[in-house]
C-alpha cells in the first residue's frame, strides 16, 4: 500500500475539523443575536480506496454545513408573532381610548352632566335667580364642551393610527423588497445544492419583522419563498413584489370621525387603480384597522346616542314651558352629535324654568330637568322627546359606556397578554432547538481541536514513516 | 432537552421584567390608594364607581335642597308663631270690649291697636327670607311687590288682601320626593287680616265686637292647621337629611370597597414581589455565570 493516500486522508481530516472549529466559532460569536439558528458540520465518509485486496477507508469529508432550525416552530412563531403585533396595537391603542375615558374621581362626562344637573337642581331652588340661570348656562356649555371634546379626542385617536398605517405599510414594503432580494441570492447559492444558512437567517428575520406588520403565510418553493398576505394576496413570488398601498380617494371613500378621509390598505393591480384589501387580519396594521375602525367608531356611536339623548330631553322640557319674561321656553341644545353639541340661549332670562302659563316664580320645568336625572329613557315618553338610551338613565348609560370601555380595554390586554405568551413559549421552543449553547459549542471545540491535534499527528506519523523508508533505501 | 445561552438569558430578562411590571401594578396602587385605576382593571367595578360618584354628588345637591328647605319652612314656623299671638292679643281685645263698658276714647284706642295688629299680620304675610317671599311661591322681593296688600292703601280690600303668587314652590330632596316649602299667603293669612279688619271696623262703628271672635277663632284655626302642616314637611325634611347623611355613608363605603385598595395587603405583597426580584436577579447572576468557558483549558 502507497503511503501518500495517507496524506490525502489527513488533509481531509484537517480541513474537516478545521472547518468543524470555524462552524463552532461563528457559532459561538452568534450565541445572543436574536433569530440566529446555530449551525452544524455534516461530516460523511470519504469514499473508500479500492485497493488490491481490500477496500481501505479514505477518512472524512465535509457534507454540508446545515442550520438547525424546525420547520413547524419557525411556521407556529411566524404567526403568533403576527397575532402578537396585531393585539399588541389593538391594546396600545385601546389603552389611548381607555385613558380618554378614565374618568373615575367624579370627573369628565358623568362630572360635567351631574354638574349640569346640578344646577337644574340649583334652579329649581330659586327660578327667579339670574346667578342661578348663569350657572344654569354655564354648565350647560360645560357639558357641550366636553362632549365636544370626547368627541374631538375619539377623531385624533383614530386619525393618529391613520397615520401610522402610513409607516407600517412603508416598513412593510421595504422588508416585501429585502425578502425579494433574498431570495434571488439564496437561489443563485444554493443552485449548486449548498444551503445559504446566513442568508436564509436574514431573510427568516424579514419575513419575521414583516410578520409582525401585516398577518402572511409563507411557503418555499426551489429555494425562493413566496410571501402570501391577507386576503390571498401574493406579496412577494420569487423577484416580484406587490406592495402594499394606502389610498384615500377611490369610492367608496373611507370618512373619519374628523371628517376627512381614512386611508384603505390595499395595492394597485397591474392595470393600475386601487383594489382595497377586505380582511386586513393579524401584525400591527390587523391591530390598527381593527380598532380605528371597529372600537372607536362604536364608542363615538354611544357617545353621540348619549349626547342625542340629552339635547332632545332637555330641548322637550324646555321648550315645553316658559322663560322668566311669560314667553315660550326655546331649546336649550343645538347640533347634531357629539361633536358639534352646543348651547342656543345665552340670555339666563330665556331659560324656562316655568311650566306653561304659571309665572316667573313657578319651577316644575326646572324641577322637571331634575327628575330626567333618574328617568329611564326608552324611547317612549313625549314629555322627554322620546329620547331613547336603550331604557338607561343618563349616568346608567356613561356607566354602561366606562364599563364597556374597561371590557374593550380587559379583553385588548387579555389578548395581548396570551399572545404574548404564546410567543414567548414558542421563541423559548425556538431558542431551546435552534440557539447556540456556549457549552455544547466549547466541548465541539475541543473535540475538534483534539481531531485537528490527532490528523496532524497522522501527518507527522506518516511523515515518520516516509524517513524510515528513504533512511532503509538509503 | 438542550438549553441555548439565548434561551437562558432572554428567561431571566422576561421573569424579572414580569416581576417589576407587577412590582409597578402594586406601586400604583400603594401611591393612589386604589385598586382600581382604569375601566379595565374592572370593567364592572368602573361602571359602580361612575354610578357612586354621580350618587355622592346627586346626595350633595340633595343635601343643599334640605338645607334650603329646611330654612324656608322653620322661618315660616317662626312668622306663623309671630300671627298666632297676634291674633291672641286680637281675641284678647275683642272680648274685653266686649264685657265692659268702654268710652268711645278707649274704643278708638282699642281699635288703633286693632289696625297696628293688622299692619303687623300684613308685614308678616310679606315677609322675606334671603329676598324671596315666604307666602309667595318664594319669589323675588321686589319693591312694591309685596303679596298683601297694605291696610293703609287706599285699595285695601279685607276681603281679598292677597295679591302674590298662587303657586306652591316644591323642593326636589331626592329619594323621588318633592317637599312643598310655600303655602299661599292668602290661605295662610286671609282670614286673619279679614278678621282684624273686622274687629277693627266694629270697635270703630261701636257694634258689638264679640261678634268678631268666631272669625278670629277660624283664622287660629287656620294658623294651627298650616303650622302642623309646616311641622310635618319639616319632619319629612329632617328624616330625609338623616336619610341623605346614612346613604352619603353607604355610597362612600362601597366607592371604598369597590375601588380602594387594602394597603396591608397590598404592601405584603410589594415586598415579597421585591424579594422575589433580589433573589431571581441574584440566582440569574449565578447561573449565567456558569459556564466551560471558565472550565475548560483549551
Amino acid at each position: 500500500m502507497a503511503l501518500s493516500p495517507t496524506f490525502g486522508l489527513a488533509a481531509r481530516a484537517l480541513s474537516a475539523q478545521n472547518l468543524v472549529l470555524h462552524t463552532a466559532g461563528h457559532n459561538l460569536v452568534n450565541v445572543d443575536r436574536p433569530g440566529y439558528s446555530r449551525q452544524e458540520v455534516v461530516l460523511t465518509a470519504a469514499r473508500p480506496l479500492d485497493l488490491p485486496g481490500a477496500l481501505v477507508g479514505a477518512g472524512v469529508n465535509v457534507k454540508h454545513v446545515r442550520q438547525v432550525i424546525d420547520p413547524l416552530i419557525e411556521g407556529q412563531l411566524l404567526s403568533a408573532r403576527s397575532d402578537s403585533a396585531d393585539a399588541g396595537a389593538a391594546r396600545d391603542a385601546i389603552n389611548r381610548l381607555e385613558g380618554q375615558f378614565n374618568h373615575l374621581d367624579g370627573d369628565g362626562l358623568q362630572g360635567t352632566i351631574d354638574a349640569f344637573l346640578g344646577a337644574a337642581d340649583d334652579l329649581a331652588l330659586h327660578p327667579q335667580g339670574i346667578p342661578e340661570r348663569q350657572t344654569f348656562l354655564a354648565r350647560a356649555e360645560d357639558l357641550a364642551l366636553s362632549f365636544r371634546d370626547q368627541a374631538r379626542d375619539l377623531g385624533a385617536l383614530q386619525r393618529e393610527i391613520d397615520d401610522r398605517l402610513n409607516d407600517s405599510v412603508n416598513r412593510a414594503n421595504g422588508l416585501l423588497g429585502d425578502i425579494a432580494r433574498l431570495n434571488v441570492e439564496i437561489y443563485a447559492q444554493e443552485v449548486d445544492h449548498q444551503s445559504a444558512n446566513d442568508l436564509r437567517d436574514l431573510r427568516r428575520e424579514a419575513l419575521n419583522e414583516l410578520a409582525t406588520i401585516v398577518g402572511i403565510t409563507t411557503f418555499e418553493t426551489d429555494s425562493q419563498v413566496t410571501v402570501v398576505g391577507p386576503d390571498g394576496l401574493s406579496l412577494v413570488e420569487r423577484n416580484r413584489v406587490t406592495p402594499l398601498v394606502l389610498d384615500k380617494s377611490t369610492a367608496p371613500a373611507l370618512a373619519g370621525l374628523d371628517g376627512r378621509n381614512l386611508s384603505r390598505v390595499g395595492f394597485s393591480p397591474a392595470g393600475g387603480g386601487f383594489v382595497p384589501i377586505t380582511n386586513v387580519a393579524g401584525g400591527e396594521i390587523g391591530g390598527f384597522v381593527q380598532v380605528r375602525d371597529g372600537d372607536i367608531p362604536a364608542v363615538a356611536a354611544s357617545l353621540d346616542q348619549l349626547a342625542g339623548a340629552i339635547r332632545t330631553s332637555v330641548n322637550a322640557i324646555l321648550t315645553a314651558g316658559e322663560d322668566l319674561d311669560g314667553n315660550a321656553g326655546g331649546a336649550l341644545f343645538g347640533g347634531t352629535s357629539a361633536g358639534n353639541l352646543s348651547v342656543s340661549i345665552t340670555d339666563p332670562r330665556q331659560v324656562a324654568a316655568a311650566a306653561a302659563a304659571t309665572g316667573p316664580e313657578n319651577n316644575e320645568n326646572a324641577l322637571a330637568l331634575v327628575a330626567l336625572g333618574a328617568l329611564p329613557l326608552d324611547g317612549t315618553d313625549p314629555t322627554v322627546g322620546n329620547a331613547d338610551l336603550g331604557g338607561a338613565t343618563i349616568i346608567g348609560y356613561v356607566s354602561g359606556m366606562i364599563g364597556s370601555i374597561g371590557v374593550l380595554g380587559e379583553s385588548a390586554n387579555d389578548r395581548a397578554e396570551a399572545a404574548e405568551s404564546l410567543t414567548a413559549e414558542l421563541e423559548n421552543e425556538r431558542a431551546a432547538f435552534s440557539g447556540v449553547s456556549t457549552d455544547e459549542e466549547l466541548v465541539t471545540l475541543l473535540g475538534a481541536q483534539r481531531a485537528f491535534q490527532a490528523a496532524a499527528t497522522l501527518v507527522n506519523a506518516t511523515t515518520a514513516t516516509i524517513d524510515a523508508v528513504l533512511a532503509m533505501v538509503q | 432537552m438542550r438549553v441555548s445561552d439565548f434561551q437562558s438569558s432572554t428567561q431571566v430578562i422576561s421573569n424579572l421584567n414580569r416581576l417589576k411590571v407587577r412590582e409597578q401594578v402594586l406601586n400604583e396602587q400603594v401611591t393612589s390608594g386604589y385598586r382600581l385605576n382604569r375601566p379595565s382593571d374592572d370593567p364592572t367595578g368602573a361602571g359602580a364607581v361612575v354610578r357612586s360618584n354621580s350618587v355622592l354628588h346627586e346626595l350633595s345637591q340633595d343635601r343643599r335642597a334640605t338645607t334650603f328647605a329646611r330654612g324656608f319652612l322653620g322661618a315660616q314656623d317662626a312668622v306663623l308663631d309671630d300671627a298666632t299671638n297676634i291674633l291672641t292679643r286680637a281675641r284678647e281685645i275683642a272680648t274685653q270690649m266686649a264685657n265692659g263698658t268702654f268710652s268711645a276714647g278707649e274704643r278708638d284706642a282699642a281699635a288703633t291697636e286693632v289696625h297696628e295688629l293688622l299692619e303687623a299680620i300684613v308685614a308678616t304675610g310679606n315677609t322675606s327670607l334671603a329676598g324671596r317671599r315666604l307666602f309667595s311661591a318664594g319669589e323675588d322681593v321686589v319693591p312694591g311687590g309685596e303679596p298683601f296688600v297694605d291696610p293703609n292703601d287706599p285699595g285695601f280690600d279685607p276681603a281679598n288682601p292677597y295679591v302674590g303668587s298662587a303657586n306652591a314652590l316644591e323642593v326636589d330632596v331626592g329619594g323621588g320626593q318633592r317637599v312643598r316649602v310655600t303655602t299661599s299667603g292668602a290661605q295662610v293669612l286671609g282670614s286673619s287680616i279679614a278678621a282684624l279688619a273686622d274687629l277693627e271696623a266694629r270697635l270703630r262703628a261701636g257694634t258689638n265686637p264679640a261678634d268678631a271672635l268666631p272669625a278670629l277663632e277660624t283664622a287660629a284655626g287656620d294658623i294651627s292647621v298650616e303650622r302642623a302642616d309646616v311641622g310635618t314637611r319639616v319632619q319629612r325634611v329632617d328624616a330625609r337629611t338623616a336619610q341623605i347623611g346614612q346613604n352619603e355613608v353607604l355610597t362612600s363605603e362601597g366607592l371604598n370597597t369597590t375601588r380602594g385598595a387594602d394597603l396591608v395587603e397590598i404592601v405584603t405583597e410589594l415586598a415579597a414581589v421585591q424579594g422575589q426580584f433580589q433573589i431571581a436577579a441574584a440566582a440569574a447572576e449565578r447561573t449565567l455565570q456558569t459556564s466551560l468557558v471558565n472550565l475548560l483549558r483549551i
